[in-house]
C-alpha cells in the first residue's frame, strides 16, 4: 500500500481486509473518509490526544494523502463546562458536549467512529467496554484500571473489539514509537542478544505538578474526579498511572505479565491524597527472570525514567540497542516531522492508528497488552501496600485460591460516580492513617 | 604469634588434638604444622551480650573440635553485670572482667591472645585498630563499621594487621561455610557457570528488637538498645543484611559501583532506623543486584542469594562441585556458620597462616552504608565517592555518625531523636510553610 493516493474504492477494499467489516463501518459511507470523532474527558490529556488525533490525519494527508477527514462530532466530561471547552474549539455544538458521570454514553450514543478516552483511569474499563459494544474504535490513554477486575473488564472489551474487528489502541505510546518497536523486534523476534536474563524499568523523577499541596477535603464527587491524580481509587497510585509505562515495556521484552511480585513502597513527601510517592518491586517473569522496577515521584532524589534489559550478549535500553533485520514499521508511516525530528510518542501513536484504519492492513487491538501492564502495577502497588508476594494467576485468573485478592475492588468504583453513591475519604495525607501500611504492627 | 606459650609439651599437645579430632574419622587436625605448638590458646571476649557469649561459646567448642584448650582470659563489657557473669561462666577472677567504655582496652592489655568481638557495630573499628596494635589475633562479629570512615578504619587496621601476620576472621558466617565456599570456588574461580548477568538477595524477616518506644536517657541506655539505632547498628541493612551483601560482593568479586534505593518505616515502633530497604545496585559491566531487606511482620519473608549466571542460577551454597576445593584438606567442617567461623579463626592462628578477612567485612559493611545512603537520601550514592575520593563529595566520605565511639569514652554522648526518621529527598518547596527536616542524616 505505498500509493500516495487511495481512491475511496481502495479504501474500502483495505477496510475489507479486515475480517470483511468495514472499519469506519456506516458512518464512512458516501462522506469519503471522513472519520467521527468523539473525546470522552476533556482535561489536559484529553485535548493533548484530540489535537494530535487531527494532526495525525493532517500529518497523513500531507505525506501519504489519505484524505482523512476529522470530524469532532462530540465531547464529553464529568464538568460539562470542560466538555463545552472542548467542543467549542472544535465546532462542536453544546447539545453534544455532554458532562455528568453518564456523559460517555451519550457521546456513545453520538454516533461516532472512533472514541479518545482519557478520564481518570478508574473509568476507563467500564468506558471501554461500552464503546466496544457499540462496535466504536477505541483509542484509550493509559493506565486502563486501577483495580484486579477493572483490568479484566478491559481484557473482555478487548475481546469484544476482536469480535467486531474495531481497534482497541492504547495509549502506552513506546508500543508505537519506532526505536521500541525496532529493539523489541531485534531482541525479543529476532534474539539477536540471546536470552532475556534480567531487566530494570524505572519512572524516578521529581514531585509532579498535579499532586496538591495542601489537603483536598473533597465535599463531592466532583472534587475526586477534578483532583484524581491524587486518589489511589481514581488513578491507581503513580506506580499505576505513570509506571505502566515502563512494566509494559518489560512484559513486551519478556512476552508474558509476571509470575508474582514482591515490592516496597512508602510515603515521604505527598501533602494530599492518600498515594505513596515511591515504590521498588522485585517482578519473578518465572525462568529465573527477575526485573526490578522503581518508582518515585520526589524533589532531590536520583531520577531515571527507562528500562533495561540484560541479555546474554549485553545490554540494551528499550529504545536502543542492534537494528533488526526488518522493521516491523511500515516505511511509509511518517516518524518525524518535516525538520527531522521524531512526532514523540504522543503524535505518532495517532498516526499509526489512523494509518492502520485507513489502510485496513490490520486491525491494532491492543486491550490486552495495556490491561495486563495496568495489572503488574496493581499487583506491584498491592505488594508493597500489604508487604505480600502476589501472585498473577491469584489476582487475574484463578477466582477461587484468593478471592479477596481476585476480587479487590477500589471504592468508590466507576459505578458508584454513576448511582452518586460516593463514598468520599474521610482522611487524608498529611494524616498518615489514610495511607497502605505493610505488614502488621 | 604468641600463642607458642604456656609450656605445653608436643606430646601433649598432639594428644589432645587427637581426642578432640576422634569425631571426624580420628586424624589429627593441625598435624604436622602445629609442630612446637602449643595446646593452649587464651581467649578473651569483647561485648558479653547473646552474640557474644554465643561466639566465645563457640570457640571453645572449636578447641575441643580441633583438639585445643581455649583458656577463656578476659571478658568486656560496658556493663560490669555483664561482663562479670560472662566470667564467672568461665571462672574468670574479677580482675579479668572488665567494664566502662575503655573496657576493650583493659582487656586487650592482658595476655589474652585472641579477641572475639562482638560489641555493637559502632565500637569494632575503634577496637579492632587497638587489637591490631597491640598484636592480638581477632574474631570480628559483622557489621564492622556503620559508617564510611569506621570502614576504611577496620581496612586499614587490616592492612597492619597483614604486615604483622595476624589473624582476622570475620563473623560473615557463609563464607566460613563449606556449601557456599564450595560454589564460590565453582563457580566464580573457576567460571563452571559463565559469566555473571544479575542477582538477588535479601534479608526479609519479621519485626526485630524493642516493641515500644526505648525513650533512652543517658549513654548506657543506648547501649543496652542498639538494635535500634542508626548510629549504634548502622540501621538493619547493616546489621543483618550485611551477610547477603557479603556474598554479593564475594560473587561479583568486588563492591559495587553505586547504590539507588529506597527504604523507609512501616511499622517500627522504637528508635530512628527504617524497617525496609529495596536497593539497586550496579556492580559495572550491566550487572545489577537487587538487595532487599525487612523486620516487618506479617509479611513476604525471604533471606537468601539468587545469581544468575549465564548457564544458570545459584543460591550460593549450590553450585557444581569444584575442580579444586579451596577447603583445606585438614580443616574441619562443623555444623553452623557461627561454629565453622570459631573453627576457621582457631585454625588459623594454630597453624601459623595468617588470614585477613577485615577488608572483606569492611567492604560488606560499606556496600550495606551505601545502599543506607542511597535510601536515606534519596541520591544515587557512588562506591568512590564515598570511598575511595575524598574530594569529590566530602560530606559523604566522612559522613560519621553521632554518638561516635570516642563520644561513649569521653561521656559526651548525644542522645538521637527516637521515631525521627531519615527522609529522602526534598519536600516539594515553599508554597506552604513546613517544618524544616534535616535531608539524608547518617
Amino acid at each position: 500500500m505505498s500509493t500516495p493516493r487511495v481512491s475511496r474504492r481502495d479504501f474500502m477494499r483495505g477496510a475489507a481486509a479486515v475480517g470483511g467489516l468495514t472499519l469506519l463501518g456506516a458512518t464512512a459511507r458516501g462522506a469519503g473518509k471522513a472519520i467521527k470523532v468523539g473525546l470522552i474527558g476533556c482535561g489536559g490529556r484529553g485535548n493533548g490526544a484530540l489535537a494530535q488525533h487531527v494532526n495525525a490525519a493532517k500529518i497523513l494527508n500531507d505525506t501519504l494523502s489519505l484524505g482523512i477527514d476529522i470530524q469532532v462530532v462530540a465531547t464529553a466530561d464529568w464538568f460539562k463546562g470542560k466538555a463545552e471547552g472542548t467542543g467549542k474549539r472544535y465546532g462542536v455544538p453544546k447539545d453534544r458536549c455532554f458532562g455528568g458521570a453518564l456523559a460517555y454514553q451519550k457521546l456513545i450514543d453520538a454516533g461516532p467512529d472512533i472514541v479518545l478516552m482519557a478520564t481518570s483511569p478508574n473509568f476507563r474499563p467500564v468506558h471501554c467496554l461500552a464503546a466496544a459494544k457499540a462496535g466504536k474504535h477505541v483509542f484509550m490513554e493509559k493506565p486502563v484500571g486501577v483495580d484486579p477486575p477493572g483490568c479484566r473488564t478491559v481484557i473482555e472489551a478487548g475481546e469484544v473489539a476482536a469480535k467486531n474487528g474495531t481497534f482497541i489502541v492504547a495509549g502506552t505510546q513506546r508500543r508505537h514509537q519506532q526505536n521500541y518497536l525496532d529493539s523489541a523486534q531485534a531482541c525479543v523476534v529476532e534474539k539477536k542478544m540471546g536470552r532475556l536474563l534480567a531487566g530494570r524499568v524505572a519512572w524516578c523523577m521529581g514531585w509532579i505538578g498535579w499532586s496538591a499541596r495542601n489537603p483536598i477535603k473533597p465535599k463531592t464527587p466532583g472534587d475526586m474526579v477534578r483532583t484524581w491524580p491524587n486518589w489511589v481509587a481514581l488513578c491507581g497510585d503513580h506506580i499505576v498511572e505513570q509506571h505502566v509505562h515502563n512494566l509494559d515495556v518489560a512484559n513486551w521484552r519478556v512476552g508474558h505479565p509476571p509470575r508474582s511480585c514482591a515490592g516496597f513502597g512508602g510515603s515521604f513527601h505527598r501533602e494530599a491524597g492518600d498515594m505513596y510517592d515511591f515504590f521498588s518491586l522485585d517482578l519473578d517473569y518465572g525462568d529465573g527472570i527477575h526485573i526490578h522496577s522503581m518508582a518515585r515521584q520526589m524533589n532531590g532524589c536520583w531520577n531515571w525514567v527507562g528500562e533495561e534489559f540484560v541479555y546474554e550478549k549485553g545490554v540494551t535500553g528499550g529504545s536502543s540497542g542492534p537494528k533488526p533485520d526488518t522493521s516491523p514499521v511500515p516505511a511509509e508511516i511518517p516518524q518525524k516531522t518535516k525538520e527531522g525530528r521524531g512526532f514523540g510518542g504522543h503524535q505518532q501513536e495517532h498516526i499509526n492508528f489512523l494509518y492502520h484504519l485507513v489502510k485496513g492492513k490490520k486491525v491494532f487491538n491492543e486491550a490486552r497488552n495495556v490491561a495486563e501492564a495496568t495489572a503488574v502495577a496493581v499487583m506491584g502497588r498491592i505488594s508493597a501496600y500489604t508487604g505480600q508476594l502476589v501472585r498473577w494467576d491469584d489476582m487475574m485468573k484463578n477466582p477461587k485460591k484468593n478471592p479477596k485478592l481476585y476480587n479487590l475492588t477500589l471504592k468508590p468504583t466507576a459505578k458508584d460516580f454513576e448511582t452518586g453513591d460516593v463514598e468520599l475519604p474521610t482522611t487524608e495525607l498529611p494524616d498518615r492513617s489514610a495511607l497502605a501500611v505493610p505488614g502488621k504492627g | 604469634m604468641n600463642q607458642e606459650t604456656q609450656g605445653a609439651s608436643r606430646r601433649d599437645f598432639m594428644r589432645t588434638a587427637a581426642i578432640g579430632t576422634a569425631a571426624f574419622g580420628g586424624f589429627t587436625v593441625l598435624g604436622a604444622t602445629a609442630k612446637g605448638q602449643g595446646k593452649a590458646i587464651k581467649v578473651g571476649l569483647i561485648g558479653c551480650g547473646g552474640r557474644g557469649n554465643g561466639a566465645l561459646s563457640a570457640n571453645v567448642q572449636a578447641g575441643k573440635t580441633l583438639g585445643v584448650d581455649v583458656q577463656v582470659a578476659g571478658a568486656a563489657d560496658y556493663f560490669k553485670d555483664r561482663a562479670e557473669r560472662t566470667g564467672k561462666k568461665y571462672g574468670l577472677p574479677p580482675e579479668r572482667c572488665f567494664s566502662g567504655p575503655d573496657c576493650y582496652r583493659k582487656l586487650l592489655e592482658t595476655d589474652v591472645e585472641l579477641v572475639l568481638m562482638a560489641t555493637a557495630p559502632l565500637f569494632r573499628p575503634l577496637h579492632l585498630e587497638a587489637a591490631v596494635k597491640a598484636g592480638k589475633h581477632v574474631f570480628i562479629e559483622k557489621p564492622v563499621a556503620v559508617d564510611p570512615p569506621g570502614c576504611r578504619r577496620v581496612i586499614a587496621a587490616g592492612e597492619l594487621a597483614r604486615q604483622k601476620g595476624i589473624v582476622i576472621v570475620s563473623g560473615t558466617e557463609m563464607r566460613h561455610q563449606k556449601p557456599y565456599v564450595d560454589t564460590h570456588q565453582s563457580v566464580v574461580v573457576e567460571q563452571q557457570l559463565g559469566k555473571l548477568y544479575a542477582g538477588r538477595i535479601a534479608f526479609c524477616i519479621g519485626h526485630m528488637f524493642h516493641r515500644s518506644p526505648i525513650k533512652p536517657q543517658k549513654a548506657e541506655d543506648l547501649i543496652r538498645s542498639w538494635q535500634n539505632w542508626i548510629a549504634l547498628s548502622g540501621d538493619h541493612i547493616v546489621e543483618q543484611h550485611v551477610h547477603n551483601i557479603d556474598i554479593a560482593n564475594w560473587f561479583a568479586g568486588h563492591p559495587p559501583v553505586s547504590a539507588a534505593g529506597f527504604g523507609g518505616r512501616a511499622q517500627r515502633p522504637a528508635g530512628d532506623m527504617f524497617d525496609f530497604f529495596s536497593i539497586d545496585y550496579d556492580y559495572g559491566d550491566g550487572v545489577h543486584i537487587h538487595s532487599m531487606c525487612r523486620q516487618v511482620n506479617g509479611c513476604w519473608n525471604w533471606v537468601g542469594h539468587d545469581f544468575q549466571f549465564a548457564k544458570g542460577r545459584t543460591k550460593g551454597n549450590d553450585g557444581p562441585p569444584p575442580k579444586k576445593s579451596a577447603w583445606p584438606a585438614d580443616l574441619p567442617e562443623v555444623r553452623g556458620g557461627h561454629n565453622q567461623e570459631q573453627v576457621n579463626v582457631l585454625y588459623h592462628v594454630l597453624k601459623g597462616k595468617p588470614i585477613e578477612q577485615a577488608k572483606a567485612v569492611a567492604e560488606s559493611s560499606a556496600t550495606a552504608v551505601l545502599g543506607r545512603v542511597a535510601a536515606y537520601t534519596g541520591e544515587q550514592a557512588a562506591w568512590r565517592d564515598m570511598m575511595e575520593d575524598p574530594k569529590r563529595k566530602p560530606e559523604l566520605y566522612n559522613l560519621a555518625v553521632k554518638p561516635s565511639a570516642e563520644d561513649f569514652e569521653t561521656g559526651n554522648v548525644a542522645i538521637p531523636e527516637e521515631g525521627e526518621i531519615p527522609i529522602p529527598g526534598t519536600s516539594p518547596g515553599p508554597r506552604r510553610q513546613r517544618p524544616k527536616r534535616k535531608k539524608g542524616k547518617a
